[in-house]
């Protein structure tokens, strides 16, 4: 990984309304320099409210925003020095490639010589020297969105602001662009702050995570943090799926806790997330790729219903005799186990983790 | 895919064409006119010559009505161009209520009767002593000229997303630098367009001339209007001509710069 070139992003209480209306409560958030930080969250959640707060497009009811050490809160966006890659890639219909990403160098009068040098070396990293030439309406989706990219990095920005920029290109281009966005911020080392709705997106690519949720963080941490711990149901179902067993906490002791499951008909004990309460109702999340399906009892018996194979894993779902679901997935399919056949559910108690509502 | 060459298709062509027959054959009469070898205006002439241009170029008053026309057109255009551009600015950025009315205003010259207009600039001339001079027309016909230009610009507005203007500032531009950068290439076409048009209302104008005009600016039209009253030969046709040509040769120009505009401007 290249050395950090970019600054860090800093939200200090920062929140935002519209007619009064809340989006973003009063929020701290701080990406550090060189760091890809993403902001994961279903519609309506503020994620991009705040990324346009940190562009400046939007002026934050309350709160600072700080790049590097510099309070930009007031600073207008040409003053900011961020690099913003939008969803409808926002390129000048007028301009051709390299015009394109030559634009930011441009006004801000750096001499002949090195932006040409800038926009090669962006063209370059973003595998666009063939098209430099290129009118923008003889571009396809993704090339486009690397046009994009590549313009943002050509204004050698502290920060990069991307607003969900894979939105708009199919699935099979999105996983593509994932891991070139990856690779073209590990060899650049600039702050990345990332928004979007897609779980798997966040999963691939980012070094943490910031799950928004009504206006607030709902959960931040890495990738495999949000998913082996998630601290909510919210969480646990949102990124990645899960089996979700409600009941009410019986016992809370050093990181674990005991949930007692009415449609279980047992008790079940598992890693405990903050914010438990004895007598309070939660749900134990399991991820069906911990699912074993035995022969035995197992934790609980279920009946397969579906088995649906998908190439290098099967999923199976099953019906539970208290009338609730369970979803299983297994890489090598369990012996023996058909459509409509009985099977004990299993998992280890270590995979599975209870969690507030 | 070749279309079938059924009774309807050809039932539709030919009312096609003959609908373009009504529309272009009453104009382009005149143009044999122009070419006849007489001393009177008859169609189709007996006998063709271009004497009728020889005699239209060695007449210093019409020489005079046709440059003092290409004058008084180019300085209204320049003027209607300049403030309807900046009109269409203005009223994009006003809430829709405001704009529609303000937008009334602007449009009012192409919607009111020229004459009303022609009469109402006759006393306001005379009052302010402009009456008779070029002055006088060049600010008559830019006034009628700003409605094509504020259509045109507006429209051509609808098509700048804002969001290029985020990505400039983010990049680092300036307001004046985004204005020059990105808004007004991409608004350009419809400048132009509003520039041929108020150009041409301007070059063919008649109305509000024949009440502005004094004998030092007298424009081709007015020229013309005096000649079919005094002389009717066939030099008038020669002016009709000459106006027609123009026209077309500016709408032609237009076209060109919007193909070119277009081939970039959509996807």
């Amino acid at each position: 990984m290249a050395e950090p070139v970019g600054k860090s992003l800093e939200f200090r209480g920062v929140a935002m309304a519209f007619d009064g209306q809340t989006v973003v409560q009063p929020t701290d958030l701080a990406a550090a320099a060189g760091e890809f930080l993403t902001l994961l969250g279903p519609s309506g959640s503020g994620k991009s409210t705040l990324l346009n707060i940190a562009a400046g497009y939007l002026d934050p009811t309350a709160g600072t925003v700080r790049i590097g050490d510099r309070d930009v809160t007031t600073v207008a966006p040409r003053h900011r020095n961020i690099g913003m890659v939008f969803q409808n890639y926002a390129l000048f219909p007028h301009l051709n490639v390299r015009d394109n990403v030559g634009y930011g160098p441009k006004v801000r009068g750096v001499a002949r010589a090195e932006r040409d040098s800038r926009i090669a070396e962006a063209l370059e990293v973003t595998q666009m020297g063939p098209f430099a030439n290129r009118p923008i309406q003889a571009l396809s989706g993704g090339q486009r969105q690397r046009v994009a990219l590549a313009r943002a990095i050509a204004a050698r920005p502290d920060v990069i602001l991307m607003d969900e920029p894979l939105g708009a290109l199919d699935r099979q281009l999105r996983k593509q662009m994932q891991l070139e966005i990856r690779r073209l911020h590990e060899s650049t080392g600039r702050t990345t702050i990332y928004v979007t709705h897609d779980q798997e997106e966040a999963l691939v690519m980012s070094d943490r995570i910031a799950v928004l949720q009504d206006g607030r963080i709902a959960q931040i941490g890495t990738p495999e943090a949000l998913y082996n711990r998630p601290d909510s149901r919210f969480i646990s179902e949102f990124l990645g799926e899960s089996n979700v067993i409600e009941g009410i906490v019986r016992e809370v002791s050093g990181g674990s806790a005991v949930l007692e499951a009415d449609t279980l008909g047992t008790r079940v004990t598992a890693g405990a997330a903050e914010g438990l309460v004895v007598g309070a109702p939660a749900a134990c999340v399991v991820r069906p790729e911990h699912v074993r399906l035995v022969a035995g009892l197992g934790r609980v018996r279920g009946r397969v219903r579906e088995r649906i194979f998908l190439g290098e894993i099967t999923a199976y779902r099953l019906v539970l005799p208290g009338g609730g679901e369970f979803w299983s997935r297994q890489m090598t399919p369990a012996e023996g186990i058909t459509r409509d056949s009985e099977a004990g559910i299993e998992w280890a108690e270590e995979k599975a983790r209870i969690v507030p509502l | 895919m070749q279309a079938r060459r059924t009774p309807a298709r050809v039932a539709l062509y030919m009312l096609v064409s003959l609908f373009l027959a009504f529309m272009v054959i009453p104009i382009l009469a005149v143009v044999p006119t122009a070419f006849s070898d007489a001393s009177y205006l008859r169609l189709p002439p007996d006998s063709y010559s271009t004497r009728w241009f020889t005699a239209f170029f060695e007449d210093a008053q019409w020489r005079t009505s046709l440059v003092t026309s290409l004058r008084i057109a180019v300085l209204a255009t320049l003027l209607s161009v300049c403030m309807g551009t900046l009109a269409a600015l203005g009223l994009a950025r006003l809430p829709p209520r405001l704009r529609a009315g303000l937008k009334a205003v602007f449009i009012a010259p192409m919607i009111l009767p020229v004459i009303v207009t022609g009469v109402s600039l006759y006393f306001v001339a005379l009052r302010v002593g402009l009456q008779g001079t070029e002055l006088a027309l060049v600010l008559g016909h830019s006034l009628l000229g700003i409605p094509f230009v504020v259509i045109n610009v507006e429209i051509a507005l609808r098509a700048v997303d804002p969001i290029w203007r985020h990505a400039a500032a983010g990049l680092g531009a300036s307001d004046a630098t985004v204005f020059r950068t990105v808004v007004f290439p991409n608004i350009l076409p419809g400048i132009m367009g509003g520039a041929v048009f108020s150009f041409i209302t301007s070059f063919d104008e008649v109305i509000v001339s024949i009440f502005l005009a004094g004998y030092g600016s007298k424009t081709l039209p007015v020229k013309m209007w005096e000649a079919i009253r005094l002389e009717f030969t066939p030099v008038i046709a020669v002016g009709a001509v000459l106006l027609i040509g123009l026209t077309v040769l500016l709408f032609g120009l237009d076209r060109l710069v919007r193909l070119r505009a277009g081939g970039q401007g959509d996807g």
